[in-house]
């Protein structure tokens, strides 16, 4: 005979708990691989175990970023960057989201405009260097032009699909409370179609970043991706990292900037 | 001359001779021969018939109760009157003049809700006088006077997301009076409601048809919610669907659902109806299938 289960008020109480009732553990995990990781780079590096020209310590790192810090170079380079991505990628959606409107919603636009696309679409921005030099120079026009394609197709084709999906039933909700063609637009299809252009921003966000670096190498006098081409010059590799480091952290808070707006637009999403 | 002045031939006007041949006024809703096959869907190489041959008059302000098995083709039915779909064949007449497409003045509650998930309970209610043009205000006195009616207050500021099925129900059902059409299509709007939430809702109903005299299409699956509600019943079956009996419910006493949910008669239609629906599956030949084979 096997003994009655007994189910303690504390076993009820503990499992639906997030994260067992530890809400600090998963900030703890986070913590825990950065401060590994990053310990045993200085290790290796205090230890000579590699030429600091290879892998600087992190310590170095550190302290060219403070001196870059103290001159305002990492600063000045940083919003010079800044202004470009910042540019391009408002161009990309200033165009993309208002053609990727039209084409999802007539027909013809979609046809008139998709070969275009289609063809365009895939090739890559770097490859359009060349050509973004014979036609705008070697200022900040060709720079901008190159992040500006990255940033522009994923907006468009994300807002088309996002137009495409919009449910049909909602439509004809609204056409049956006496809607029309102007109130389905502006009252049913662009609210519906919020959260999908969203997402299009922050990817067209991701790939403007990504095109950055190489759109600086276009005979950049300043910028994070100059910064880092003239470091490598001359072998200065903190520099190189900590220029990188820089890159991947604005890309992170402009991330989590688009992301908290995304939060305030799209919280009556199901699920 | 003493002829009337809007009979010009001299002749006295029909309405005014009280007869016991006098026409019934004209429907407020005619379907005829009204067909519908969804085409490419895989299912079927030659398309699949939903709808066949349906004729049905709705008087105005009568109250029709549609009760059939789920996927005879109700909702098809009801979204071609609706003018959201558009029939194979047959035509949809609203007081005399052919359906084209969804009006205001032909409100709809679907199966599926249609909320807009991004508007709040009030918000969703206040859609159809805001297209409308009505000034704010007036928009917001009417959204809280039918959410009242469906006794939602406490949620008027609730999204969609919040709400459970037969809260979203009832919003949209208040989302369409709202709009006060003349003609209600209603797609089993009390489905996902507990036994008497539903009941509160039937009466609810009964009460704004009687008080609006709206003329309203009733669909449920249900076969004593129909009795209960209807002036008539259309018993459909299918696929493909069709009307196979039309039901004048004469349960004596009052017309209140209340009264009538008690009536021993209501068993009596019941059962007929469930030997009409359970004979015209037996003996529909490929009926669960609804192929249409073109020669
Ligand atoms: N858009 C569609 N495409 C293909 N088949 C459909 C479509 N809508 C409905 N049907 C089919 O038509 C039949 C009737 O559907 P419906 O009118 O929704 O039935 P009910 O509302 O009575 O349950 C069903 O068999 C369904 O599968
Ligand atoms: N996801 C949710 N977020 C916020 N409130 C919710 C959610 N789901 C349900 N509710 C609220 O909880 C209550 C009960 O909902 P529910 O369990 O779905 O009711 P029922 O199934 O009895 O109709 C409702 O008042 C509803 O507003
Ligand atoms: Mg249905
Ligand atoms: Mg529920």
């Amino acid at each position: 005979m096997s003994a009655p289960t007994i189910v303690t008020e504390e076993a009820l109480l503990s499992s639906p708990r997030p994260n067992g009732g530890q809400p600090w553990r998963p900030w703890a995990l986070r913590g825990a691989a950065l401060v590994l990781f990053l310990g045993l780079w200085q290790a290796a590096a205090s230890l000579k175990l590699v030429d600091p020209v290879f892998l600087p310590a992190p310590s170095t790192i550190v302290s060219s970023f403070v001196a870059t810090l103290e001159d305002g170079a990492i600063l000045i380079n940083s919003l010079i960057s800044l202004r470009r991505v910042l540019l391009g990628f408002a161009a990309g959606a200033v165009l993309g989201v208002p053609l990727g409107l039209a084409m999802g919603l007539y027909r013809d636009v979609e046809n008139f405009f998709d070969p275009l696309v289609e063809l365009l679409r895939p090739i890559p921005p770097l490859a359009w260097i060349p050509l973004s030099i014979i036609w705008l120079g070697i200022e900040e026009s060709p720079k901008i032009f190159i992040i500006f394609l990255g940033a522009f197709f994923p907006i468009l084709l994300a807002t088309v699909a996002a137009v495409r999906n919009v449910d049909p039933l909602l439509i004809r909700a609204a056409r049956s409370l006496g809607a029309g063609n102007r109130d389905i637009y502006l009252r049913v299809v662009l609210p519906a179609a919020v959260p999908g252009i969203l997402t299009g921003l922050r990817v067209g966000l991701g790939v403007a970043w990504t095109c950055l670096v190489a759109a600086e190498l276009i005979a950049a006098r300043a910028g994070l991706g100059y910064m880092i081409a003239a470091a490598r010059r001359f072998l200065v590799t903190e520099v190189v990292i900590m220029g990188m480091l820089v890159i991947g952290l604005l890309g992170v808070l402009m991330e989590a900037a688009l992301r908290a707006i995304e939060q305030r637009l799209t919280f009556w999403v199901e699920k | 001359m003493t002829s009337l002045p809007e009979s010009p031939s001299g002749a006295v006007p029909r309405a005014a001779i009280p007869s016991a041949t006098a026409p019934l006024p004209p429907p407020k809703i005619r379907c005829q021969r009204l067909a519908k096959v969804f085409e490419n869907i895989g299912r079927a190489r030659n398309g699949f018939a939903a709808l066949s041959d349906v004729n049905l008059e709705v008087r105005e302000a009568e109250f029709l109760a549609v009760v059939g098995p789920s996927g005879c083709g109700k909702s098809t039915l009801l979204n071609i009157i609706g003018g959201h779909v558009r029939p194979t064949l047959g035509l949809v007449t609203v007081d005399g003049l052919p359906v084209t497409g969804p009006s205001k003045w032909v409100g709809m509650v679907f199966q599926n809700f249609g909320l807009f998930p991004w508007r709040t309970v009030a918000g969703n209610v206040e859609f159809g006088p805001q297209v409308a043009g009505l000034p704010a205000a007036e928009c917001r006195d009417l959204a809280r006077r039918y959410i009242r009616l469906v006794g939602l207050e406490r949620f008027v500021n609730a999204y969609p997301k919040e709400l459970s099925g037969g809260m979203k129900q009832r919003v949209a059902l208040a989302r369409a009076l709202a709009n006060d059409p003349g003609i209600l299509l209603m797609d089993e709007p009390l489905g996902s409601l507990d036994a008497q939430t539903r009941e509160t809702l039937q009466d609810e109903v009964a009460r704004i048809w009687a008080d609006t005299r709206k003329t309203i299409i009733f669909v449920t699956h249900n076969i004593d919610e129909a009795v209960i509600l209807g002036d008539r019943v259309a018993v459909m079956t299918g696929p493909p669907g069709r009307v196979i009996e039309l039901i004048e419910v004469d349960l004596p006493g009052s017309r209140e659902p209340a009264a009538r949910r008690y009536s021993p008669r209501l068993l009596e239609y019941k059962s007929h109806i469930w030997d009409l629906i359970r004979r015209a599956g037996a003996t529909l030949p490929g009926a669960a299938y609804g192929e249409v084979v073109y020669r």
